[in-house]
């Protein structure tokens, strides 16, 4: 079976960054974007005999193509394929967040949610539901607070059985052919 | 594991008119096998329909005249309903699809907690405290800027005009230049001129380390909010203090800083109003002035000054708004308050090295070519036996061309030739007031009363210990910013030459009302044309009509407030 | 929910702060932002981090983050 692509796409400061580098370690290679001046990281992770090559998609807000930013993320969501996009969020700042979501949510790309700096959001009295969303929402929901390293291995887990998991069986009908 | 899915299975549903043509126009697209190939139908149809240019280019491209058709018909059917605003009902009903699911994923706190932030806001700017802390904040700052500099102030002026000068003299000595107009030139026109001004860096250092901890712990934004609002009450545009703050560091940036306002004019009236503001390179001048005339409550006077500009932007800014500007409603807005935050040691330092260096280039260039203009005049004799390098200053051309403005300044209290030429300079910029006074004062043979030849260790060693001792005095001075005096109280020391000899000139100008002349002086400073680049950046910004107005209202207002301090002084003393 | 925010700007009287308005509104203040982001694209709102501070300096010499001295002005945003 063919090797993997997840791209890690959210909002600017979310601990995207952190996540990656968790993920990666130290196989990283930074490039440029094609045509643009925004840098490309692009990592490397082994799961279950399985090459994972991840995308750190530039932070955004939206994926309405009014900056470089907005444009990479978007055509990479859309265009590019992935196997699934890991759309990390603020959980302190849930709502703005969820609204990059609901864009992802309409291009039918497989994606899984990851609530990060949720001891952020526990400080603020936030009480945050992840199995809410995940039911709503029907795809799977982790919490996760990455600066302390929480939540990292279950993100490796689901990752490893998305490895597991055959292409078609995550694919709705909607997708790009 | 077919029953893993990563595929939402939830879609967010527009409302029934948009969905309709989605499906419609998702529909029609899919008619496209080149379409189909690269992106998601209803997808893209939604972009499409919330006018997304650059999908629409591609559509066009790859979808031929059919897919367009579609578009156009699909849009043209939404706009019974929507008008033009299709985006603004697409985005917003993606805000409230995300509000609802939010509500359901998240429990709030009953109370939201306070944050620190909001704790100190609901203090800061209170409606009732708000100006009172502004007040009390700016107090320190000029307590600091004076007291903690002072110092290092007179340091920076030994050594200047001690060991620096004696090297220079030594150094043309050597190389058979002495006694010349060289001499001359860089004693009275570079050492007096720009090392006069250079004196003031400790107190600039210190008024941008206090600027620099007010912006960068977020109050400097509060101090704008809470003026704004004040302002607002009184019918101007709360906006205009905005640019007023920037203009307290320096007027240029504060003048294009107007562009913010949306109202011409509200930005002509606003651009008006930021030069009396008071800015930092007006602060040397204060000090020069308040330390000879006011040595003990130098803070106080300084910070009356800073006071008075804002109260008659604030005036004038009323009165031109219910005459010449009309009293059209103000436009409200929001602000951002930036969070509080400890200011970093690396931020600051950053901020006060970038805005010292500044005015060091300023110094080279401006200061230096002003100086050395200012030398040039005072070297020319017009009249009397000397000749070039070599004559009475009150001979001189500069005196003559000076001379010819005492009579409009005689009233204010300091109509001599010697105040009229530095504030003539000052046109150019306000440390040039500071660099012109001490050359025109410069008492000649006041150097000659140097003692014996020094060696260059034992200099090295005065400005070494000179440095400690001043740093001494500035730690001491700390406490007295918040009223404690651990300074034993000094001997008044015996005027030196300069000290001695402005004083004489405001005392005989004013007829022995020295210190009120010289309120009335710093007055005038504060009030009048900030400098040149001011005046290029008014013309640039609201016209060549408008920079005149600006001129001339400045010269008028300076001139009746000093008229006022000084007359109406004498009244009551 | 778009058009609340500018219909609270319209009515308010005087300066509001970012966070008086997202009280106001029962709004997240990170929500607030992306709405008034979206209103100064359509062009209803002004945003002063966009409206350059250009131009020269007088006192100093304007570097990449522009205006030394222009940074202490805080952000606000204004009906067109």
């Amino acid at each position: 079976m063919a090797d993997l692509t997840i791209a890690l796409a959210g909002n600017p400061n979310v601990g995207k960054s952190t996540l990656f580098n968790a993920l990666t370690g130290r196989h990283q290679h930074v490039g440029n974007w094609p045509g643009k001046t925004v840098a490309k990281q692009e990592g490397k992770l082994m799961i279950e005999g399985k090459h994972l090559t991840i995308i750190d998609l530039p932070g955004t807000y939206s994926l309405s193509a009014h900056s470089p930013e907005e444009e990479i993320a978007r055509n990479f969501i859309v265009c590019g394929r992935p196997d699934a996009v890991v759309n990390v969020l603020d959980a302190a700042n849930l709502e703005r967040n969820l609204y990059l979501s609901a864009q992802i949510l309409e291009t039918g790309v497989p994606m899984i949610l990851v609530l990060n700096m949720t001891d952020v959001a526990t400080a603020r009295g936030l009480q945050i539901h992840p199995e809410v969303l995940s039911t709503r929402l029907g795809i799977p929901v982790i919490t996760m607070a990455a600066s302390r390293g929480q939540g990292l291995g279950e993100l490796k887990r689901l990752l490893a059985t998305i490895a597991r998991t055959p292409r078609e069986a995550m694919l709705g009908s909607s997708v790009c052919a | 594991m077919t029953s893993f899915a990563l595929t939402p299975s939830l879609r967010m549903t527009y409302a029934s008119p948009i969905e309709v043509e989605l499906t419609r126009l998702s529909e029609a697209l899919g008619h496209c096998p080149d379409l189909v190939a690269r992106y998601p139908m209803r997808w893209l149809a939604i972009q499409l329909l919330e006018g997304d240019t650059l999908l629409q280019a591609e559509v066009e491209r790859l979808g031929g005249s059919v897919a367009s058709e579609a578009l156009a018909a699909s849009r043209m059917r939404l706009e019974t309903h929507y008008g033009e605003d299709l985006d603004v009902a697409m985005v917003d009903q993606r805000y409230r699809f995300v509000h609802d699911l939010a509500a359901q994923a998240l429990t709030r706190p009953k109370t939201p907690s306070l944050t620190m932030s909001d704790r100190v806001d609901r203090i800061v700017t209170n409606r009732w405290l708000g100006i009172p802390i502004f007040l009390g904040l700016m107090w320190v700052v000029f307590k600091l800027t004076t007291d903690v500099a002072a110092p290092f102030v007179d340091w920076i002026d030994a050594v200047l005009t001690g060991p620096v000068s004696h090297w220079i003299t030594s150094l043309l000595s050597i190389t058979g230049l002495s006694g010349g107009w060289l001499e001359s030139l860089l004693i009275d026109g570079v050492i007096a001129g720009v090392g006069g001004v250079l004196v003031f860096i400790p107190v600039l250092f210190s008024l941008y380390f206090a600027l620099a901890i007010l912006e960068d712990s977020g109050y400097m934004a509060r101090s704008a909010f809470v003026m704004d609002r004040l302002m607002h009450r009184l019918g101007l545009h709360g906006k205009s203090f905005l640019p007023m703050v920037v203009g307290f560091g320096c007027s240029v940036p504060a003048i294009y800083a107007t562009r913010t306002l949306e109202n011409e004019r509200d930005r002509i009236l606003t651009g008006l109003l930021v030069p009396f503001m008071s800015c930092s390179a007006r602060l040397p001048v204060y000090v020069l002035v308040a330390a000879i005339f006011f040595p003990t409550m130098a803070g106080l006077v300084i910070f009356g000054l800073y006071l008075t500009g804002i109260l008659v932007a604030i005036g004038l800014g009323m009165l031109l708004k219910r005459t010449l500007f009309g009293n059209e409603l103000p436009t409200p807005f929001v602000i951002e308050l930036p969070p509080y935050r400890l200011p970093t040691l690396r931020n600051i330092w950053h901020q006060m090295w970038e805005r010292t260096s500044a005015f060091l280039q300023h110094a080279w260039t401006i200061i230096l070519g002003t100086s050395m203009v200012v030398w040039l005049l005072l070297a020319l004799p017009v009249s009397g036996e000397g000749s070039f390098a070599d004559t009475d200053v009150d001979q001189s051309a500069f005196a003559a061309v000076s001379g010819v403005m005492t009579p409009v300044f005689a009233p204010l209290g300091f109509g001599s030739w010697e105040t009229s030429g530095a504030l003539l300079t000052g046109f150019v910029a306000k440390e040039v007031v500071v660099s012109t006074m001490i050359q025109v004062y410069n008492v000649p043979g006041a150097e000659e009363e140097e003692v014996g030849a020094t060696t260059i260790g034992e200099d090295l060693l005065a400005i070494g210990g000179g440095f400690l001792s001043a740093t001494g005095d500035a730690l001491k001075a700390l406490p007295s910013i918040i009223g404690i005096n651990l300074a034993a109280e000094e001997d008044e020391q015996a005027p030196d030459g300069l000290t001695g000899a402005i004083r004489q000139g405001f005392d005989a100008s004013s007829g022995g009302h020295g210190a009120l002349a010289a309120l009335a002086f710093l007055v005038f400073v504060l009030l009048y044309t900030p400098c040149m680049v001011a005046v290029a950046a008014a013309r640039q910004e609201f016209g060549s009509r408008w920079m005149w107005v600006s001129i001339i209202g400045q010269f008028v207002i300076a001139w009746l407030a000093a008229l006022i301090v000084f007359q109406g002084g004498r009244f009551f003393l | 929910m778009l058009q609340k925010v500018l219909q609270a700007l319209e009515e308010t009287q005087g300066p509001v702060s970012l966070d008086e308005l997202s009280r106001q509104l029962e709004l997240d203040v990170g929500v607030l932002e992306g709405m008034i982001d979206f209103w100064v694209r359509k062009g209803k709102l002004k945003d002063s981090r966009l409206a350059a501070c250009a131009g020269g300096c007088g006192n100093c010499n304007p570097g990449a983050q522009g205006c030394t001295f222009d940074r202490g002005r805080p952000r606000s945003i204004t009906l067109t």
